[in-house]
């Protein structure tokens, strides 16, 4: 058996009193694609933040690449090869983006930071990111102010891209895109894995974007993984209640919500 | 028996830096009693601006053209009088409840204030009313959420006290806007479980405003889609996702992921959801439609009935959801 990209633990994650993950365990395999489906409060943001170095686990172990990173970083050395190993998108691109950084200056600083390399050189991989996200040359040169949210968002994509990292984490990356641009995102990071290799974990409450990005999920609730498996056999069948109740609260042609209580 | 809501050739302008524009452009449905109404669209379409015209809450220095109708009563031309009663009949409910209530006062000041300073009713009355109409929303212990600050509550609860809230002075029409769109999803249902019982019960005119083409299908009978600030489909919502008229309604039908199976791509619109002021003058869908002909770029489609309904589309009789 090969050995997994990304092993994770019993890993624990306490905030005083209240364990926000709760003796979590999953893998990864390379190019492979993980769902973790929940909640407000189920503590699947606190794991991207675990597996990004943002946080600290309590207890519990994460091992990327047969390699421990558990523990906090030794060198800045060290910390910038884990960041590179490593990326995060966030949800929101009007928040993650510098206002003031032009977009090749924010692309370019990434792979300045990960890659080195001459401007020459930098310049031609920038332009192969551009071309794989869909980024023109206005574009490129453009503030983020003049981008709509999904343009944003392929710049976020494209600044991860420049990296190279084995892994992708991608914290709500869709959810507030607009449907039709929603849809060109999710193919391009379809498309960015096909060309790349790149293994995903995609954070998500949206069921149905889920199925479309990933191969596993898992379901969390209150810090606990309460169901794993395909991501087709938790959507077809699941088998917690809680898992049901998710499904069922999905709205789609037929469905009349029910009142659970009063 | 006369729509509550009737909106009847609404175009809205702004000023936008130093120009006037259209935001919204001769937007036509009406709205019975007891009646749900969708209204889907992606950013820029004009849905916000639509119910921000009903309830009289315009942006500064907006000029309007034709009618709005509340229960008969233009609220555009009107005098100041007529128009506040008949405006007094619209609730309100937002996006994010946070966003909308005072956080240093408690849910009782914030529930209670119109009907005490509006309505002069006084304050143990309206006390009593507000508990009463918390336990008609599912919130059995109101006496006790009245004391509390809205940081105590969770969002699906505040939700339900901003909802309560807003039927507090017994209104006829109830505009929602994305009501459920920053809650989760299991409390999302819930809470539009709550919004459809209640509509039923009290025969409410509801504008449901959202962007999620699903849940408006299944909890409104009609459904107006707009984009760039025109109307561009008005059907029955169950009609919606299987017959969809419009090639947009149709583009954002497929471009969807879908829950129930495994695909590899999705058929994705190209190019970005366009503003109204930026819209060509022919069809303002034509630059990322696939049924486009050089003569919708010439244009701009009249709204036609069809099916019940009504379209914006000259090809609208060959619109398929599968190609």
């Amino acid at each position: 058996m090969t050995e997994p990209l990304l092993q994770i633990d019993a890993l624990r994650k306490v905030f005083g009193e209240h364990a926000a993950v709760d003796g979590v365990s999953f893998t990864v395999a390379r190019g492979g694609s993980l769902a973790i489906v929940g909640e407000s409060g189920s503590g699947k943001t606190t794991i991207a933040r675990m597996l990004v170095g943002l946080e600290r686990p309590t207890s519990g172990t994460i091992t990327f690449a047969g390699q421990d990173r558990t523990t906090a970083a030794r060198s800045q050395g060290e910390r910038r090869t884990r960041a590179g190993e490593v990326q995060l998108v966030f949800q929101d691109p009007y928040t993650s983006l510098d206002p003031r950084q032009r977009v090749e200056d924010c692309i370019d600083e990434a792979l300045r930071l990960f890659r080195g390399g001459t401007t020459g050189t930098r310049r031609a991989r920038l332009e192969v990111l551009a071309e794989l996200v869909g980024l023109d040359e206005r574009q490129l040169r453009a503030f983020p102010r003049a981008l709509s949210g999904g343009q944003r968002q392929r710049v976020a994509i494209a600044r991860v891209l420049a990296a190279e990292p084995q892994l992708i984490v991608l914290d709500e990356a869709v959810a507030a895109l607009d449907v039709s641009i929603q849809a060109q995102v999710l193919n391009l990071l379809a498309d960015i894995r096909d060309a790349t290799g790149v293994s995903y974990i995609l954070i998500s409450h949206d069921l149905a974007v889920v199925r479309h990005l990933t191969e596993e999920a898992i379901v969390m609730r209150n810090g606990v993984v309460v169901e794993r498996g395909t991501t087709a056999a938790i959507l077809d069948d699941p088998q917690e209640p809680y898992t049901q109740l998710l499904r069922d609260s999905v709205p789609r042609a037929g469905w009349r919500p029910q009142r659970r209580n009063s | 028996m006369p729509a509550l809501v009737e909106l009847e050739d609404l175009t809205v302008w702004l000023r936008v830096e130093g120009a006037t524009r259209a935001v919204l452009s001769e937007i036509s449905f009406s709205i019975g009693a007891g009646e749900a109404v969708g209204l889907v669209g992606e950013s820029g379409s004009g849905k916000s601006m639509t119910m921000r015209a009903i309830a009289g809450l315009l942006p500064t220095g907006a000029t309007t053209s034709g009618h709005v109708r509340i229960d008969g009563v233009d609220v555009l031309t009107s005098g100041e009088r007529r128009r506040g009663t008949a405006r007094d009949k619209v609730a309100v409910v937002f996006q994010d409840p946070r966003a909308h209530v005072n956080p240093v006062r408690r849910i009782g000041d914030f529930m209670t204030e119109a009907l005490r300073i509006n309505h002069g009713v006084s304050k143990d009355d309206a006390r009593r009313r507000a508990v009463d109409i918390l336990r008609e929303v599912g919130v059995p212990d109101g006496a006790r959420r009245l004391d509390q600050y809205p940081h105590e509550l969770s969002g699906g609860l505040l939700q339900r006290v901003m909802i309560a809230a807003s039927l507090l002075v017994d209104p006829t029409v109830l505009l929602a806007d994305e009501p459920t769109t920053a809650l989760d999803v299991t409390t999302q249902a819930e809470v539009m479980a709550l919004i459809d019982d209640l509509r039923r019960e009290r025969g409410l005119a509801m504008l449901f405003i959202t962007h999620d083409l699903d849940l408006a299908g299944a909890v409104c009978d009609r459904t107006v889609v707009l984009y760039a600030g025109q109307l561009m489909e008005e059907q029955q919502s169950a009609r919606l996702h299987s017959k969809p008229r419009h090639p947009y309604t149709a583009a954002l039908v497929k471009a969807r992921p879908d829950i129930g199976a495994t695909s590899t791509r999705l058929a994705a619109i190209p190019g970005r959801p366009l503003s109204s002021f930026e819209a060509p003058h022919g069809c303002a869908f034509a630059p990322r439609c696939s049924y486009s002909l050089p003569a919708c770029e010439q244009a701009r489609p009249e709204v036609r009935p069809l099916d019940g309904g009504h379209v914006r589309c000259v090809r609208a009789e060959e619109v398929q959801l599968d190609d």
